[in-house]
């Protein structure tokens, strides 16, 4: 049915995927899993011709579909051929009923009709929809009036017809499922498995991604598990267990640690407690937690589970609740100019977005916040209100941040948007070091940077924290990484924290951890 | 949730307002807006599909109405007679504007997001090429053969057509009279069948194509929907009940104001829909024709009302214009407001 | 990014400029009428286009409710003419009057524009609109008392269109005027361009200036580095309205008439295109853009008007300008709608 030979995807020169091979058979229900950034979505957004594929400059290797080589240069393409994908985000309309989303770009319409107004203007067939609606429902074992409007649905009623309507189409062939029971209590993600059986048993291939590893054990015929853009194995039903995937994640590596961890100090700089975040797309809630002076502190889970939402929570970039208690008094996280005037600031996990003014030179990058904020490299003038930012100052201080941070670029004027990601963050750990922050917070430091520089980044970041004796709290999908350089490690599951781990346990434990299982339960 | 819209209440009380101060007849104002009705009724219908795709307001409506009187003035200058100018009438407006359609659903799609702003600029550039074309053109590029419609000079078309031929050909068939009040069914019915026409539209697949990418582009092209193709389709759709709605408009007035006629049908089509209680998110039927009556009386009393309550009529014509803008206005900052509050609601739900 | 790229509108523009150019010779239009005119009428609506640069530069999009500081500018000229001060002390006294109401005004604006985040351009049109029927109100019912300034007959409401002979018309333009080689150079009014100009750009190197274009290039920065957006946004939008006031104030002087009621309609568009032509792109603009712009477009707006008459269709003239205004603002519309739909 499906068969992917040798595909890679690079992303600038971040290799997403690496030659990665993998065939589905027809009425098959194969598994794929990863540890975060194993290039698991990139591999869907393939096969399922997403733009983005497309506007990166597409993918090298083959994929068969059919035993035919495609490209799909769009979803429509891919929808077309008979593949349908169910997405973490819904695509559901609100406004309609839940047999007219079930139907929807599907529709049945009236043969009569459609002679003389064509496929796109024929009358379409109301009770027809609404029974052949109620009759996939009824086929999933949802009790479901398709009546109702599907905005007042709830989230995993919502998750179900946005199945059943990718159960829907007339030829579809090939099934796609990105986390589908991420939203699901245990009950209703039996349910889903047992729909998604019924329509393997008509023939229809399934690709199954999940973090949910007891599912995978229990649901796929095969698995694939992927590690750093790599195939690390493919497992069949019968080998298949928990500890065996998990070994497959991990993979064997050696840790070097680049510091022992500190004793912590009896001394909370900030406390947190029943701190929720309102982060779009990674949700915190109540938080209960202490962070020691001086320490560095890992903050880890999947993405989606609330590891970056601290950082915006305490700026108050995001609506935050609960309290927080800096230096022993109460802390009302509102407003970013605040907490700058308290010492504590953040670096984004999205450095183009958020953390950079890409037009700007990397002198005005390094100094902005400092100027803005704390009067650094200022010249006053007579008139009131009106001051110059200090050139020579501002230089002097990006090009001792050049030398100490071995950025490579042209000179201090060259635009930020030249360098490269590694560059990039660089620049943005000047900048917050120019304010001399006490807690800094840092999301996902190496994220789409190449390996030698995420090497210099963690280097620097150990060292800002040696030098300065700054309070970090790093928050990253990348184990390997915070477990090098952290005291304490916070694991976070579903918005929640779950466990507190040093980083000398077991990477499995941590991987274990992240999917909500401890050490003892399987 | 619809929530409750007041801006038809607030229109409802400054026209009884205006009404009670302009000390005007009941029947000639329901006559004025009987015949408002008829002449910018389709036009106001035009609106409402783009404006369901996502796409705001179309005030590029205004090149269907100018592809209207390019096909009008063809057949004035062929003397073409009522039946065979009608015919010619409508042959060169439908191809005309399915074909500026299909070019300004093109441009739209590379202004995604600021579609309004671009709708409007393409509505003065249009403009401005049609008058190149009439006023300078005719005469000196293109040979008329009606030379009673050129001014002296021989070049360029004059303002005023008469469009004797056509006078009375269907705005009177069925005209019924209740008292002093003229009501042409054949006319209204026309109108409503344009309101059905729409309704049913947005009921077909493509309707619901059209509601998929007003609700997120994102989430059709997830759907596999072409974005770009459906986007075309709602506009030039738009154009084309444009352009049949100024046949109507024109047709009824019995005149062509050459260069001014299409002035002006977009902002007035606009408010009135948006005085009926539409958004620029969302549309329907209703909303236009309670718009069109509420917008209308206010805009056939205020200039009396005007004179009367402070001795200038200009007055009530500086109130008449304030209310077009304004509501137009009013309506892109009430929208933007509730869109944030659904984009956060959004958020809320969506629990990983 | 090249600061000034040679786009289609430029090349386009300057096709047509050469082509007038041609025509303007061909008929015998002296040149140095031609220099004359230009030199004023860069800085005559100069202003108005500068006045669109603190708002693009903070990311907000063209100011198309430049109707808005016109209407500043227009009342505190009024008031200038109703004290019957003359000269270029009259100037400066409207240009003086002007300014609290284009701060109130502005800010009122800037208030509006806040909420409307996205979709800031076309609000701002209907703004624009819409404020002008309502302060035709206050034109016709205006306490003036001036009667240069009323309708002469009744006494009660103001002229359409203000004759400035007797007060301060040209007042700028002649000061310091030179005749070098048979070109009228006004010295004065450039001057003062140039120091407006110089202003302006001074004032984007200030640490509120920077924080400005911060704000304009990514807003989520600068909220992170403690700016408050919204009150940046608002000083962005009163110095566009209070530039535009005093961008009303030099053209009324230049023009010798004060127009009111419907006239400040349309000022938006033709400002606009000059900047684009200048090779403005977004919050790329830079004050060079705005004076290569005006010079080009309102040269091209000049010839064309005696060409248009020589050829005995005088409406030609006024339909070309707006087709190029028009298309030029498209053009940038489709232009950086394409570019940000293939970063995508």
């Amino acid at each position: 049915m499906l068969e992917l030979r040798n595909i890679s995807k690079t992303f600038g020169a971040f290799h997403a995927l690496k030659s990665v091979s993998l065939a589905i058979r027809p009425g098959e229900i194969h598994g794929l899993v990863g540890a975060n950034g194993s290039g698991k979505s990139t591999l869907l957004n393939i096969i399922s011709g997403q733009r983005i594929i497309h506007d990166t400059g597409g993918f090298r290797g083959e994929l068969l579909y059919e035993n035919e080589p495609r490209r799909f240069a769009s979803p429509g393409h891919a929808i077309g051929a008979g593949i349908g994908m169910v997405h973490q985000e819904f695509a559901l309309i609100p406004g309609l009923s839940v047999s007219e989303n079930i139907s929807l770009t599907g529709e049945k319409i009236i043969e009569f009709s459609r002679k003389f107004l064509g496929n796109d203007l024929a009358c379409i067939n109301r009770s027809a929809n609404k029974a052949n609606a109620s009759a996939i429902l009824r086929r999933m074992g949802i009790d479901l009036d398709p009546g109702l409007d599907t905005g007042n649905l709830s989230v995993s009623m919502k998750q179900f017809v946005e199945i059943a309507r990718e159960f829907n189409r007339d030829r579809l062939k090939l099934l796609l499922l990105d986390e589908p029971t991420a939203v699901l209590g245990t009950d209703d993600a039996a349910r889903l498995m047992d729909a998604v059986k019924g329509i393997a048993e008509h023939g229809t291939a399934v690709l199954y991604v999940s973090h949910r590893l007891e599912e995978i054990v229990s649901f796929c015929d095969r698995v694939t598990v992927l590690r750093n853009g790599e195939v690390a194995g493919s497992l069949d039903k019968k080998q298949n267990g928990i500890k065996a995937l998990s070994d497959l994640m991990v993979g064997e590596k050696v840790i070097k640690t680049n510091r022992t961890p500190m004793k912590a100090s009896e001394k909370p700089v900030i406390q947190f407690s029943s701190f929720s975040v309102e982060k779009p797309g990674d949700r915190l809630e109540s938080l209960d937690l202490a962070v020691f002076k001086g320490e560095i502190l890992g903050i880890t889970s999947l993405s989606g589970h609330g590891r970056t939402a601290i950082g915006p929570g305490i700026m108050g970039i995001c609506p935050s609740g609960g309290s927080v208690i800096l230096h022993g008094k109460a802390l009302h996280a509102n407003h970013p100019l605040k907490m700058i005037k308290k010492n504590i600031w953040m670096l984004p996990e999205d450095r183009r977005g958020e953390g950079l003014l890409a037009d700007h030179s990397i002198m005005e990058n390094m100094t902005f916040t400092a100027i803005q904020t704390q009067k650094k490299f200022i010249r006053k003038t007579p008139v009131p209100f009106i001051s110059f930012p200090d050139e020579k100052k501002c230089r002097a201080y990006a090009e001792s941040c050049i030398e100490a941070l071995d950025i490579n670029c042209r000179s201090v004027f060259q635009k930020v948007r030249e360098l490269s990601g590694g560059n990039q963050q660089k620049v943005c750990i000047a900048n917050a070091l120019s304010m001399t922050p006490d807690i800094l917070f840092v999301n996902d430091p190496t994220r789409g940077i190449d390996i030698a520089a995420k090497e210099s980044i963690l280097g620097l970041l150990v060292n800002a924290h040696a030098t300065h004796g700054m309070t970090l709290v790093i928050s990253s999908g990348e184990l390997e990484e915070l477990r090098r350089i952290c005291d304490r490690i916070v694991v976070l599951y579903r918005g929640r924290l779950f466990d507190v781990l040093s980083p000398d346990r077991n990477e499995k434990d941590f991987i274990l951890a992240c999917s909500g299982i401890r050490p003892g339960d399987s | 949730m619809p929530q409750f819209n007041w801006v038809p209440l607030v229109f409802a009380v400054f026209s009884a307002t205006a009404f009670y101060f302009s000390e005007m007849s009941a029947a000639f104002v329901t006559n004025e807006v009987i015949t408002r009705f008829i002449r910018d009724g389709v036009m106001v219908l035009a609106l409402i599909i783009p404006i369901n795709a996502g796409m705001g307001v179309n005030f590029s409506i205004i090149v269907g109405a100018l592809c209207a009187q390019v096909g009008l003035i063809l057949a004035v200058d062929y003397r073409l007679g009522a039946v065979s100018g009608l015919l010619l009438i409508s042959t060169v407006g439908i191809l005309l504007s399915i074909f500026s359609g299909v070019i300004i659903g093109i441009c739209l799609n590379r202004a995604k997001r600021r579609e309004m702003i671009t709708t409007i600029i393409i509505g003065f550039l249009a403009t401005s090429i049609y008058q190149l074309i009439f006023m300078v053109g005719y005469g000196t590029v293109i040979q008329p053969t009606n030379q009673e419609m050129m001014l002296s000079r021989g070049i360029g078309i004059r303002n005023m057509v008469d469009l004797e031929m056509f006078r009375n050909v269907i705005d009177t068939l069925w005209l019924f009279r209740i008292e002093s009040i003229e009501i042409p069914v054949l006319m209204i019915l026309c109108v409503f069948g344009f309101a059905l026409m729409i309704k049913y539209i947005m009921k077909t697949r493509l309707g619901k194509q059209f509601m998929v990418i007003g609700e997120s582009l994102e989430k059709a092209e997830a759907l596999g929907i072409h974005v770009g193709r459906v986007r075309i389709k709602a506009i030039v759709a738009s154009t084309l009940i444009a352009c049949l709605g100024h046949i109507f408009y024109i047709l009824n007035i019995g005149m062509l104001d050459v260069y001014t006629a299409q002035m002006n049908t977009d902002i007035f089509s606009c408010a009135a829909l948006l005085a009926g209680g539409a958004t620029v998110l969302k549309a329907d039927v209703r909303h236009a024709f309670l718009g069109i009556v509420l917008f209308h009386s206010l805009f056939i009393v205020s200039p009396q009302a005007g004179q009367n309550v402070f001795g200038n009529p200009a007055l009530g014509e500086y109130f008449r214009s304030f209310v077009a803008y304004g509501t137009i206005a009013f309506a892109l900052i009430i929208s933007s407001k509730n869109q944030e509050k659904l984009s956060i609601k959004e958020k809320t739900v969506k629990v990983t | 990014m090249k600061r000034v790229g040679v786009q289609i509108p430029q090349f386009f523009i300057i096709f047509f400029l050469i082509l007038m150019m041609f025509l303007a010779f061909r008929l015998e239009i002296p040149l140095n009428w031609i220099i004359s005119d230009a030199l004023v009428r860069l800085v005559m609506n100069g202003v108005l286009v500068l006045s669109l640069v603190p708002m693009l530069r903070a990311g907000i999009g063209i100011n198309f409710g430049l109707p808005v500081g016109v209407i500043a500018g227009l009342l505190g000229l009024c008031m200038s003419v109703n004290m019957s001060i003359k000269g270029l002390l009259g100037l400066s006294a409207g240009i003086l009057f002007s300014i609290p109401f284009a701060v109130a005004l502005g800010y009122g604006y800037a208030g509006i524009l806040n909420r409307v985040k996205g979709k800031e351009e076309i609000t701002a049109t209907f703004v624009g609109f819409s404020f002008i029927p309502l302060m035709n109100f206050f034109w016709s019912t205006a306490p003036f008392t001036n009667p240069a300034m009323l309708w002469p007959i009744g006494g009660k409401g103001m002229r359409p269109v203000i004759g400035l002979k007797s007060y301060f018309a040209k007042a700028l333009n002649q000061l310091w005027m030179v005749e070098i080689a048979g070109v009228r150079v006004p010295i004065g009014l450039l001057l003062f361009f140039g120091i407006l100009c110089l202003l302006l750009f001074l004032f984007f190197r200030t640490n509120f200036g920077r924080a400005l274009k911060a704000v304009g290039e990514n807003e989520q920065f600068a909220g992170l580095a403690g700016i408050n957006i919204s009150r940046v946004r608002a000083w962005a939008v009163i110095l566009s309205t209070v530039i535009g006031a005093i961008g009303i104030c030099v053209y009324a002087q230049s023009y010798g008439f004060i127009e009111l009621y419907d006239a400040p309609l349309m000022m938006a568009f033709p400002a606009a295109s000059a900047i684009l032509v200048g090779g403005s792109m977004g919050r790329h603009t830079h004050i060079i853009h705005v004076v290569i712009g005006t010079f080009l477009f309102q040269t091209t707006y000049l010839i064309s008007g005696p060409i248009a008459n020589e050829l005995m269709i005088p409406e030609v003239a006024e339909i070309f300008r707006l087709m190029i205004t028009n298309g030029i603002i498209l053009y940038a519309l489709l232009y950086e709608g394409g570019k940000s739909h293939a970063a995508v």
